[in-house]
């Protein structure tokens, strides 16, 4: 197991590394003056200017420059905001935490939804709660987070005054955005894990269960489901990237703080320090997780596990 | 490896069928005549609205539905109907746009590197695997914190964070038809790698190209909506669907017309073109179906 | 024959819902098997063998597209019709089963040890944990697995496929049956494992004094295993015999053919392996009269028409309009190449 995940690290990192030159590159050579963006566009003397250059070490060679920003963001060091002129690492570190409860609560509600109604989808199978809740998971993934996100605001804070629309800190708080992004994530899920729960329904080891007289009850919990889970699982990894991407855009629409709103606001004043951290940041997050879902797809099915070990 | 996990490898060969939409004939018929009635606004909005999308009537502001207006009016008095016809161009010129952005680029380099092998596709297999590090919006929003807001640009950074997507799924398909291709393109001496290239490698990817390319509309046009609704689309003169949404917000609690209509809107025609896009997926791939 | 019957099936019908309508599977099929007695169920594959054998411990239950009715009796008690809660108490403890592909009858995602434990906790006693992994050991021991501490921890796919069956004849034997129902236990297993298999279920009848139900389209297992056989043609049973008397004049043509069907090193000459030929004919493409008449090297104009019904004849009860004729002798077939009638 232990080789397993030195291997994905091992894959990981020239990733990560790849990643940071697209996002350094993109940002450093395509239009727009870093000056002109430190000093907002006020007037400024050529000496101010050249002040500024050197204090961003913006006069070195462009490669010299990316290799220094990837040395330093190794040990964790951002840099200095080109808005607040403060190192981004404060304003990162102080907000993160926000949007790692969001993305836990989320993932958390994704599976909640995805695997439960999944499994009442297959155990109900062809009747009117299965169609149900097919239609309800085609509608919810089709649905866009910027209108979900109002429209549960809409039903639970407004009309039904159950949880709070916006705000970061309270775990009621923590509801609606979640649940607006696990919406449009869990609706491949449910059907993921419906069809492939019927899948191994009809396989024969589920009618040999039977003929040993397991209850049904259990050969469901213990076997069927947990034969379902092992694509679910890889599945969840997948849709992780778009519970990211999800977590930027409910972090507006409720008004929360965190990275996503940070990046958004970084976009806006073209902090470009701010942006390449908190997308690298990110992607890493991204990838180790990813790592996680491997090894825990491997922990699924031990004829994964098997493989690997050869 | 993002891009080719053991457990992606698993998704691509079973589960992928569980993605699809129930599209039968009653589906594909509402789903292409709802299409038909966007592009219709797309193409010749005059025809369905006597309105102005930038009419300010200070005297009819956010009235509800049905009371003079079909689908109401916002805080400036505008006809939200009005504006979510006016809305459909931008929206279709990026979600068809950038599809064709993403598309090109992303099916030329799969099926440049899984039909070149050796060093190019490893070098294309690397590149997939570092644009997938950068989930969907994100790799949209580096191009976009770079570039100056405008409607081109938008389209230009929607369409390249679909790239990896279609390389990723063009360099599998091109995979396979080189190895099926391999023994009668080595007993044809002479016909050159370029012409096999054109003449039997890139016709036989363009079915699953074609698909994945209708589904990628939908996605991109919700890219869009949220990029605009997120106050980082074009910066002005552009009508957009999602920035109606977000202007709509501020007042849902009594005026919910306003941000819903165009919500349901785009939901809609996310369903649409995913139902078209599976009823494409069987037309073209008989043994998939 | 024994007179206290252990399972007695009366008119087992399976029928399948189709698009146009419904065809049957197996058809008004009648046996008994008496306490410690092994009886094979013979016929070529999709004849019916293995929805017979499921029926008997109500499986088929789970499929909406089947019906099944017919009476099936185990130890004075009538299982069809018992709803499930009450056909579990039955399945594992009084009737247990063995499957084909041993490695697919087992959950692949969870331990060994688990799976055979399962098979033992149902039985409402609530044991420690050591005793029960005990007690798992044991069983594996007694089925012929080395070192079963090991193997308890370990997954199917890592695990032979021989070693599967072992497994599974120590789940079956977990509840303690009566009858076991093995469906073609050993084709899927190399030939020496094959032996080793049926010697096991030999012991354990003579041990524990288990019935099997045996299935197979392997004349040559039925031939070591069998105290009785049955006859499994397009649904029905055609032929029920003693096996002593089977093998040396099984009365039923198609019987006999597969007896014929088996290589002898003994008497057949290279490139003379009779077999039928033909294929048993789908459920809903059944030919009238006798279903076997297609094939039948003996037929009469009347095996087209009627039906033939059982007929006894000494210890055997055969279905066949020609029955009679096969028992004295008077008819050979397949050795002559050109079929008679």
């Amino acid at each position: 197991m232990l080789g397993v995940v030195v291997r994905r690290v091992a894959i990981g990192v020239p990733v990560i590394i790849g990643v940071s030159a697209i996002i350094f590159f993109v940002l450093r050579v395509l239009p727009g003056n870093p000056v002109q963006v430190i000093t907002q566009g006020a007037p400024t003397t050529p000496g101010e200017r050249h002040d500024i250059i050197v204090e961003f070490g913006l006069n070195k060679p462009i490669f010299s420059q990316y290799l220094s920003f990837l040395g330093n963001a190794v040990r964790g060091r951002f840099g200095i905001s080109f808005a607040t002129r403060q190192p981004v690492m404060g304003e990162i570190g102080s907000q993160a935490m926000a949007t790692v409860e969001l993305a836990v609560a989320a993932m958390l509600m994704t599976v909640l939804l995805g695997v439960g109604l999944g499994v009442v989808s297959a155990l109900l199978r062809d009747t009117w709660v299965d169609a149900t809740i097919r239609a309800l998971s085609l509608l919810g993934s089709s649905m866009p987070i910027i209108w979900t996100g109002p429209l549960l605001i809409l039903i639970f804070s407004f009309t039904l005054r159950l949880f709070p629309a916006n705000g970061s800190g309270t775990l009621s708080e923590l509801v609606l955005p979640a649940l607006s992004i696990a919406l449009v994530t869990s609706g491949v899920i449910i059907r993921l894990v419906r069809s492939s729960m019927l899948e191994v329904l009809g396989l024969e080891f589920v009618t040999a269960l039977r003929a040993k007289g397991v209850p049904e009850a259990w050969i469901w919990l213990r076997h069927i489901l947990r034969n379902a889970l092992v694509p679910a699982v890889t599945l969840l990894g997948v849709q992780l990237g778009g519970l990211l991407s999800g977590a930027v855009i409910a972090e507006t629409v409720f008004g929360r703080q965190g990275l996503g709103s940070l990046l958004v606001n970084g976009i806006d004043e073209k902090d470009y320090p701010m942006v390449q951290a908190i997308v690298l940041i990110v992607a890493t997050a991204y990838v180790a997780i990813n790592i996680v879902v491997d090894v825990s797809y491997a922990y699924l099915d031990p004829r994964v596990r098997t493989q690997l070990a050869r | 490896m993002t891009a080719d996990s053991i457990g992606t490898r698993w998704l691509n060969r079973s589960a992928l069928r569980t993605w699809r939409v129930p599209h039968g004939r009653v589906m594909v018929v509402l789903a292409g005549l709802f299409l038909l009635l966007v592009i219709g606004w797309a193409a010749f909005p005059g025809l369905f609205t006597g309105g102005n999308p930038t009419a300010v009537n200070p005297l009819a502001t956010l009235r509800a539905p049905l009371q003079g207006y079909l689908l109401g009016t916002d805080q400036y008095g505008r006809s939200v109907y009005t504006e979510l016809v006016y809305g459909a161009r931008p929206a279709l010129e990026v979600g068809l746009l950038s599809t064709l952005i993403g598309g090109v680029i992303g099916s030329a380099i799969g099926v440049v590197g899984g039909y070149l092998g050796g060093w190019v596709d490893m070098l294309v297999m690397r590149l997939i695997d570092i644009l997938l590090a950068l989930p969907g919006l994100f790799l949209a929003l580096i191009f976009i914190a770079a570039l100056p807001p405008t409607l081109e640009n938008e389209i230009l950074a929607i369409g390249i964070s679909a790239v990896p997507g279609f390389a990723r799924v063009m360099r599998g398909q091109a995979l396979q038809v080189r190895s099926r291709l391999f023994v009668a393109a080595a007993t044809v001496v002479g016909v050159r790698r370029r012409v096999i290239l054109w003449r039997h490698v890139v016709p036989n990817c363009a079915a699953p190209a074609i698909v994945l390319g209708t589904l990628n509309i939908g996605t991109a046009i919700v890219i869009a909506a949220s990029l605009n609704f997120l106050g980082l689309g074009p910066s002005a003169g552009v009508l957009s669907w999602g920035g109606l949404i977000s202007s709509g917000q501020g007042y849902i609690d009594h005026d919910w017309w306003i941000s819903t209509f165009p919500g349901l809107l785009v939901t809609l025609l996310v369903i649409a073109v995913s139902v078209l896009g599976d009823r494409l997926r069987d037309a073209m791939e008989p043994s998939s179906a | 024959m024994p007179d206290e019957q252990l399972l007695s099936v009366r008119d087992l019908r399976i029928s399948y819902r189709t698009g146009t309508g419904e065809a049957d599977l197996v058809r008004a099929a009648s046996f008994d098997v008496a306490p410690g007695e092994i009886v094979c169920l013979v016929g070529e594959s999709g004849s019916g063998k293995t929805l017979t054998g499921r029926a008997i411990l109500g499986l088929l239950h789970h499929n909406d597209r089947m019906r099944v009715s017919g009476s099936v009796v185990f130890g004075g008690r009538e299982l069809t019709g018992l709803p499930d809660r009450s056909l579990r108490t039955v399945r594992g403890s009084q009737i247990a089963m063995i499957f084909q592909d041993p490695v697919a009858a087992l959950d692949p995602v969870v331990r060994v040890g688990e799976q055979v434990a399962e098979a033992m906790a149902r039985r409402g006693r609530r044991r420690g944990r050591s005793r029960v992994s005990g007690e798992i050991a044991d069983l594996l021991r007694r089925v012929g697995i080395t070192d079963p501490e090991l193997r308890m921890r370990q997954f199917p796919h890592e695990i032979s496929g021989g070693m599967c069956q072992r497994i599974g004849i120590a789940i079956a034997l977990a509840g303690d049956p009566g009858l076991l129902v093995a469906d073609e236990p050993t084709t899927a297993l190399d030939v020496t494992i094959q032996a080793q298999v049926l010697d096991l279920i030999a012991e354990l009848r003579r041990e524990r004094g288990l019935s099997v139900l045996l299935i197979t389209h392997d004349m040559g297992v039925a031939a070591r295993m069998a105290d009785r056989i049955l006859v499994m043609y397009a649904g029905s049973i055609v032929e029920e015999a003693p096996a002593a008397d089977f093998f040396v004049h099984a009365a039923h043509p198609y019987g006999l053919g597969l007896i014929r069907a088996v290589p002898r090193i003994d008497i057949d000459r290279p490139g003379r392996l009779s077999a039928i030929p033909g294929a048993v004919p789908e459920a809903r493409n059944r030919p009238p009269g006798c279903a076997f008449h297609p094939r039948c090297p003996v037929r009469l104009d009347l095996c087209a028409e009627e039906e033939p019904a059982p007929l006894r004849l000494g210890g055997q009860l055969v279905a066949c309009h020609r029955a009679a004729d096969m028992l004295t002798g008077r008819l050979s077939l397949w050795d002559s190449e050109a079929p008679v009638g």
